[in-house]
Protein backbone atom coordinates (compact mmCIF):
# COMPACT_ATOMS: atom_id res chain seq x y z
CA UNK A 1 0.00 0.00 0.00
CA UNK A 2 0.96 3.72 -0.91
CA UNK A 3 -0.43 6.70 0.19
CA UNK A 4 0.12 10.14 -1.71
CA UNK A 5 1.31 12.61 0.98
CA UNK A 6 2.20 15.68 -1.38
CA UNK A 7 -0.89 16.62 -2.85
CA UNK A 8 -1.33 19.61 -5.01
CA UNK A 9 -2.28 22.97 -3.63
CA UNK A 10 -1.73 26.06 -5.39
CA UNK A 11 -2.83 29.35 -4.52
CA UNK A 12 -2.65 32.13 -7.59
CA UNK A 13 -3.47 35.44 -7.09
CA UNK A 14 -3.64 37.70 -9.90
CA UNK A 15 -3.04 41.59 -9.59
CA UNK A 16 -5.13 43.15 -12.38
CA UNK A 17 -3.45 46.28 -14.42
CA UNK A 18 -6.61 46.46 -16.69
CA UNK A 19 -10.16 45.52 -16.96
CA UNK A 20 -11.14 42.69 -19.24
CA UNK A 21 -14.19 43.63 -21.26
CA UNK A 22 -16.59 40.59 -22.71
CA UNK A 23 -18.06 41.99 -25.29
CA UNK A 24 -17.63 39.24 -28.06
CA UNK A 25 -19.31 35.87 -28.94
CA UNK A 26 -16.80 33.94 -29.11
CA UNK A 27 -15.20 32.46 -25.68
CA UNK A 28 -11.91 34.06 -24.45
CA UNK A 29 -9.81 33.28 -21.42
CA UNK A 30 -10.81 34.73 -18.33
CA UNK A 31 -7.67 36.79 -17.06
CA UNK A 32 -5.84 34.83 -14.02
CA UNK A 33 -7.84 31.57 -14.42
CA UNK A 34 -5.80 29.42 -16.22
CA UNK A 35 -3.27 27.51 -14.09
CA UNK A 36 -0.32 24.81 -15.07
CA UNK A 37 -0.96 21.69 -12.73
CA UNK A 38 2.36 20.59 -13.97
CA UNK A 39 0.67 17.45 -13.85
CA UNK A 40 3.35 15.60 -16.72
CA UNK A 41 2.70 12.76 -15.34
CA UNK A 42 -0.94 12.96 -16.07
CA UNK A 43 -1.72 11.63 -12.43
CA UNK A 44 -5.84 10.78 -11.69
CA UNK A 45 -6.58 13.69 -9.42
CA UNK A 46 -9.68 14.95 -7.33
CA UNK A 47 -9.62 18.67 -7.04
CA UNK A 48 -11.60 21.75 -6.43
CA UNK A 49 -10.95 24.91 -8.25
CA UNK A 50 -11.98 28.12 -7.06
CA UNK A 51 -12.16 31.14 -8.88
CA UNK A 52 -12.84 34.12 -7.34
CA UNK A 53 -13.62 37.53 -9.57
CA UNK A 54 -15.58 40.37 -10.39
CA UNK A 55 -18.13 40.95 -12.81
CA UNK A 56 -19.81 44.44 -13.86
CA UNK A 57 -21.75 46.01 -17.05
CA UNK A 58 -19.80 47.41 -19.26
CA UNK A 59 -19.33 50.97 -19.38
CA UNK A 60 -18.05 51.13 -22.77
CA UNK A 61 -20.48 49.79 -24.24
CA UNK A 62 -22.27 52.10 -26.72
CA UNK A 63 -25.51 50.65 -25.56
CA UNK A 64 -27.09 52.23 -22.52
CA UNK A 65 -29.11 49.96 -21.25
CA UNK A 66 -26.13 47.18 -21.56
CA UNK A 67 -26.74 44.42 -19.07
CA UNK A 68 -24.39 41.54 -18.19
CA UNK A 69 -25.31 37.94 -19.92
CA UNK A 70 -22.02 36.17 -19.49
CA UNK A 71 -21.32 32.36 -20.30
CA UNK A 72 -18.05 31.11 -18.52
CA UNK A 73 -16.76 26.98 -18.94
CA UNK A 74 -13.87 25.61 -17.67
CA UNK A 75 -11.50 23.89 -20.12
CA UNK A 76 -8.37 21.50 -19.70
CA UNK A 77 -5.66 21.28 -21.65
CA UNK A 78 -2.36 19.28 -22.10
CA UNK A 79 -0.83 22.00 -24.34
CA UNK A 80 -1.71 25.26 -22.82
CA UNK A 81 -4.81 25.44 -24.78
CA UNK A 82 -2.30 25.62 -28.53
CA UNK A 83 -4.71 22.83 -29.80
CA UNK A 84 -5.53 20.46 -27.14
CA UNK A 85 -8.64 22.48 -25.84
CA UNK A 86 -11.17 20.30 -24.07
CA UNK A 87 -14.71 21.93 -22.42
CA UNK A 88 -15.35 20.04 -19.09
CA UNK A 89 -18.64 18.29 -19.17
CA UNK A 90 -20.98 19.95 -16.84
CA UNK A 91 -18.74 22.65 -15.95
CA UNK A 92 -21.23 25.48 -17.96
CA UNK A 93 -22.73 28.66 -16.20
CA UNK A 94 -23.98 31.91 -16.43
CA UNK A 95 -24.08 35.53 -14.64
CA UNK A 96 -26.68 37.65 -15.47
CA UNK A 97 -28.83 40.75 -13.56
CA UNK A 98 -32.61 40.73 -15.36
CA UNK A 99 -30.83 40.34 -18.44
CA UNK A 100 -34.72 39.69 -19.60
CA UNK A 101 -35.03 43.71 -19.98
CA UNK A 102 -31.43 44.32 -21.79
CA UNK A 103 -32.32 47.07 -24.30
CA UNK A 104 -35.22 48.91 -22.64
CA UNK A 105 -35.50 51.05 -19.69
CA UNK A 106 -38.18 48.94 -18.45
CA UNK A 107 -37.36 46.92 -15.28
CA UNK A 108 -33.80 47.00 -16.04
CA UNK A 109 -30.94 45.98 -13.18
CA UNK A 110 -27.66 47.68 -13.45
CA UNK A 111 -25.18 45.38 -11.55
CA UNK A 112 -21.38 45.09 -10.55
CA UNK A 113 -20.85 41.66 -8.24
CA UNK A 114 -18.06 39.44 -7.10
CA UNK A 115 -18.30 35.81 -7.79
CA UNK A 116 -16.89 32.61 -7.06
CA UNK A 117 -16.62 29.79 -8.81
CA UNK A 118 -16.36 26.78 -6.52
CA UNK A 119 -16.13 22.88 -9.20
CA UNK A 120 -14.96 19.63 -8.08
CA UNK A 121 -13.14 17.63 -10.74
CA UNK A 122 -12.97 13.61 -9.82
CA UNK A 123 -10.28 11.69 -11.63
CA UNK A 124 -8.82 14.93 -13.50
CA UNK A 125 -5.42 14.12 -15.33
CA UNK A 126 -4.57 17.11 -17.30
CA UNK A 127 -2.24 19.12 -17.32
CA UNK A 128 -3.92 22.75 -17.26
CA UNK A 129 -6.99 24.63 -16.26
CA UNK A 130 -8.84 27.75 -17.39
CA UNK A 131 -11.69 29.20 -17.66
CA UNK A 132 -13.06 31.04 -20.89
CA UNK A 133 -16.10 33.34 -21.28
CA UNK A 134 -18.34 34.71 -23.90
CA UNK A 135 -21.56 37.25 -23.78
CA UNK A 136 -24.76 36.26 -24.77
CA UNK A 137 -25.03 38.33 -28.17
CA UNK A 138 -22.77 41.71 -28.54
CA UNK A 139 -25.82 44.50 -28.38
CA UNK A 140 -26.96 44.70 -24.90
CA UNK A 141 -25.25 41.22 -22.55
CA UNK A 142 -21.49 42.72 -22.51
CA UNK A 143 -20.00 42.71 -19.00
CA UNK A 144 -16.43 43.93 -17.84
CA UNK A 145 -14.29 41.67 -15.28
CA UNK A 146 -11.84 42.92 -12.26
CA UNK A 147 -13.15 46.04 -11.62
CA UNK A 148 -14.79 49.16 -12.25
CA UNK A 149 -14.53 52.31 -13.45
CA UNK A 150 -16.97 54.02 -9.66
CA UNK A 151 -15.70 53.55 -6.01
CA UNK A 152 -16.60 55.63 -3.20
CA UNK A 153 -18.96 57.83 -4.60
CA UNK A 154 -17.10 58.54 -7.52
CA UNK A 155 -15.86 57.98 -11.04
CA UNK A 156 -12.82 56.06 -9.55
CA UNK A 157 -11.10 52.96 -11.88
CA UNK A 158 -10.10 50.10 -9.28
CA UNK A 159 -8.63 46.63 -10.21
CA UNK A 160 -9.86 43.48 -8.04
CA UNK A 161 -7.31 40.61 -7.42
CA UNK A 162 -8.79 37.80 -8.64
CA UNK A 163 -7.54 34.80 -6.77
CA UNK A 164 -7.52 30.99 -8.08
CA UNK A 165 -7.44 28.49 -5.57
CA UNK A 166 -7.04 24.88 -7.01
CA UNK A 167 -6.60 22.16 -3.95
CA UNK A 168 -6.02 18.17 -4.46
CA UNK A 169 -8.40 16.40 -2.10
CA UNK B 1 -0.60 42.27 -14.88
CA UNK B 2 1.16 40.03 -12.59
CA UNK B 3 0.82 36.80 -10.85
CA UNK B 4 1.73 35.08 -7.24
CA UNK B 5 1.71 31.08 -7.35
CA UNK B 6 2.89 29.28 -4.38
CA UNK B 7 1.82 25.32 -4.34
CA UNK B 8 2.64 24.72 -0.76
CA UNK B 9 0.61 23.68 2.29
CA UNK B 10 -2.12 25.90 4.51
CA UNK B 11 -1.57 26.29 8.19
CA UNK B 12 -2.84 28.26 11.05
CA UNK B 13 -6.78 28.24 10.30
CA UNK B 14 -8.44 30.68 11.93
CA UNK B 15 -11.96 32.16 11.45
CA UNK B 16 -14.34 34.53 13.01
CA UNK B 17 -18.25 33.55 13.19
CA UNK B 18 -19.78 36.21 15.07
CA UNK B 19 -23.35 34.92 16.20
CA UNK B 20 -24.31 38.04 18.05
CA UNK B 21 -23.84 40.40 15.13
CA UNK B 22 -25.43 43.47 14.74
CA UNK B 23 -26.70 44.41 11.14
CA UNK B 24 -25.08 47.61 9.82
CA UNK B 25 -26.58 50.26 7.47
CA UNK B 26 -23.80 51.83 5.42
CA UNK B 27 -23.56 55.69 5.04
CA UNK B 28 -21.16 57.55 3.24
CA UNK B 29 -18.57 57.17 5.76
CA UNK B 30 -16.17 54.36 5.60
CA UNK B 31 -16.67 52.53 8.47
CA UNK B 32 -15.60 48.97 9.71
CA UNK B 33 -18.10 45.80 8.95
CA UNK B 34 -19.22 44.59 12.04
CA UNK B 35 -18.09 40.69 12.40
CA UNK B 36 -15.15 40.94 10.27
CA UNK B 37 -12.49 41.99 12.46
CA UNK B 38 -9.60 39.48 13.36
CA UNK B 39 -6.19 39.33 14.71
CA UNK B 40 -3.96 36.98 13.35
CA UNK B 41 -0.16 36.15 13.34
CA UNK B 42 1.66 33.83 10.52
CA UNK B 43 3.68 31.53 11.59
CA UNK B 44 6.87 31.54 10.70
CA UNK B 45 7.91 30.97 6.89
CA UNK B 46 4.57 31.53 5.48
CA UNK B 47 4.43 33.45 2.65
CA UNK B 48 1.00 34.05 2.45
CA UNK B 49 -1.99 34.50 4.01
CA UNK B 50 -5.16 34.25 2.89
CA UNK B 51 -8.80 36.41 4.33
CA UNK B 52 -12.36 34.94 2.95
CA UNK B 53 -15.50 36.57 3.82
CA UNK B 54 -18.45 35.62 2.95
CA UNK B 55 -21.64 37.75 3.94
CA UNK B 56 -25.01 39.64 2.93
CA UNK B 57 -26.15 42.46 1.80
CA UNK B 58 -29.57 44.06 1.55
CA UNK B 59 -31.42 46.44 -0.58
CA UNK B 60 -32.43 48.58 2.94
CA UNK B 61 -32.92 51.62 2.99
CA UNK B 62 -32.20 52.33 -1.05
CA UNK B 63 -34.63 49.64 -2.43
CA UNK B 64 -34.06 50.74 -6.05
CA UNK B 65 -30.07 51.13 -5.99
CA UNK B 66 -27.81 49.29 -3.13
CA UNK B 67 -24.13 49.67 -3.71
CA UNK B 68 -21.34 48.55 -1.07
CA UNK B 69 -17.78 49.91 -1.61
CA UNK B 70 -15.55 47.16 0.40
CA UNK B 71 -11.81 47.00 0.54
CA UNK B 72 -9.51 45.12 3.49
CA UNK B 73 -7.90 46.62 5.63
CA UNK B 74 -4.77 46.08 8.60
CA UNK B 75 -3.61 47.32 11.77
CA UNK B 76 -0.29 46.97 12.96
CA UNK B 77 -0.57 49.40 16.07
CA UNK B 78 -3.67 47.56 17.53
CA UNK B 79 -6.34 48.77 15.60
CA UNK B 80 -5.45 52.61 15.96
CA UNK B 81 -4.42 53.40 12.60
CA UNK B 82 -5.89 51.46 9.36
CA UNK B 83 -4.19 50.74 5.83
CA UNK B 84 -6.23 49.49 2.79
CA UNK B 85 -4.29 46.81 0.78
CA UNK B 86 -4.03 47.20 -2.50
CA UNK B 87 -6.13 45.60 -5.13
CA UNK B 88 -8.87 44.29 -2.35
CA UNK B 89 -11.13 47.10 -3.71
CA UNK B 90 -14.48 45.89 -4.67
CA UNK B 91 -18.07 47.41 -5.18
CA UNK B 92 -21.13 45.12 -4.82
CA UNK B 93 -24.72 46.01 -6.15
CA UNK B 94 -27.13 46.84 -8.06
CA UNK B 95 -29.38 49.46 -9.74
CA UNK B 96 -32.87 49.13 -10.78
CA UNK B 97 -35.62 51.15 -12.93
CA UNK B 98 -38.36 49.77 -10.42
CA UNK B 99 -37.95 49.06 -6.99
CA UNK B 100 -36.78 45.57 -6.69
CA UNK B 101 -35.30 44.71 -3.13
CA UNK B 102 -32.43 43.25 -3.90
CA UNK B 103 -30.51 41.16 -1.47
CA UNK B 104 -27.36 39.28 -2.52
CA UNK B 105 -24.38 37.18 -0.75
CA UNK B 106 -21.05 38.07 -1.70
CA UNK B 107 -17.46 36.31 -1.22
CA UNK B 108 -14.43 37.53 -1.35
CA UNK B 109 -10.76 35.70 -1.09
CA UNK B 110 -8.01 37.55 -0.91
CA UNK B 111 -4.25 36.80 -0.80
CA UNK B 112 -1.91 38.95 0.57
CA UNK B 113 1.85 39.25 1.86
CA UNK B 114 2.38 37.58 5.04
CA UNK B 115 4.14 39.37 7.66
CA UNK B 116 5.84 39.25 10.82
CA UNK B 117 4.12 39.45 14.38
CA UNK B 118 0.61 39.90 15.25
CA UNK B 119 -1.64 42.23 13.28
CA UNK B 120 -5.37 42.89 12.75
CA UNK B 121 -7.68 42.51 9.80
CA UNK B 122 -10.94 43.60 9.27
CA UNK B 123 -13.49 44.59 5.97
CA UNK B 124 -14.55 48.43 5.55
CA UNK B 125 -16.72 50.06 3.43
CA UNK B 126 -19.45 52.49 2.35
CA UNK B 127 -22.64 53.02 0.34
CA UNK B 128 -21.38 54.38 -2.94
CA UNK B 129 -23.76 57.73 -2.43
CA UNK B 130 -26.10 58.53 0.27
CA UNK B 131 -29.04 57.18 -2.70
CA UNK B 132 -27.27 53.92 -2.93
CA UNK B 133 -27.66 52.69 0.49
CA UNK B 134 -27.49 49.20 1.67
CA UNK B 135 -27.17 47.16 4.89
CA UNK B 136 -25.02 44.74 6.11
CA UNK B 137 -26.24 41.38 7.32
CA UNK B 138 -30.09 42.28 7.09
CA UNK B 139 -31.47 39.55 6.10
CA UNK B 140 -35.85 38.51 5.88
CA UNK B 141 -37.31 34.99 7.11
CA UNK B 142 -40.47 33.79 5.66
CA UNK B 143 -42.45 34.60 8.81
CA UNK B 144 -39.89 37.19 10.48
CA UNK B 145 -38.17 40.28 9.48
CA UNK B 146 -35.46 41.24 10.45
CA UNK B 147 -33.55 38.35 11.01
CA UNK B 148 -29.39 38.97 11.02
CA UNK B 149 -26.81 37.13 8.62
CA UNK B 150 -23.50 37.42 10.20
CA UNK B 151 -20.14 37.53 8.24
CA UNK B 152 -18.45 34.10 8.10
CA UNK B 153 -14.20 34.79 8.19
CA UNK B 154 -11.75 32.67 7.73
CA UNK B 155 -7.97 33.11 7.51
CA UNK B 156 -4.95 30.91 6.91
CA UNK B 157 -1.63 30.84 6.03
CA UNK B 158 0.14 29.05 3.29
CA UNK B 159 3.69 28.03 3.13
Amino acid sequence: MTYKVDKLCIFQNTSHTSHQTINSTSYTEVSGSKCDLNNTEQRNMNLFYKFNFQCGQNPTSPYSDDHYLIHMKLQSSNDNFSSDINDIPGFKFNIAHDSAYAGSTAGHDYSIMSYTAFMILENFNKRYLRLVARAYDTTNFTGMLHGYTFFDGASSTYYYDTLLQIVEI
Amino acid sequence: MSYFKTSKKIQNYTHNVDTSFTKQQLGTSIVAYNGTEITYTPPAGATSVVYECSLQFSWSPDVAHSYACTRLQYSDDNGSTWNTITGTKVLDGTTGSVNDYDCFLTNWNFLIPAWSGERKLRLAGRAFSSTNRCTLGKSFGATEDDTTSCPHVSVYSIF
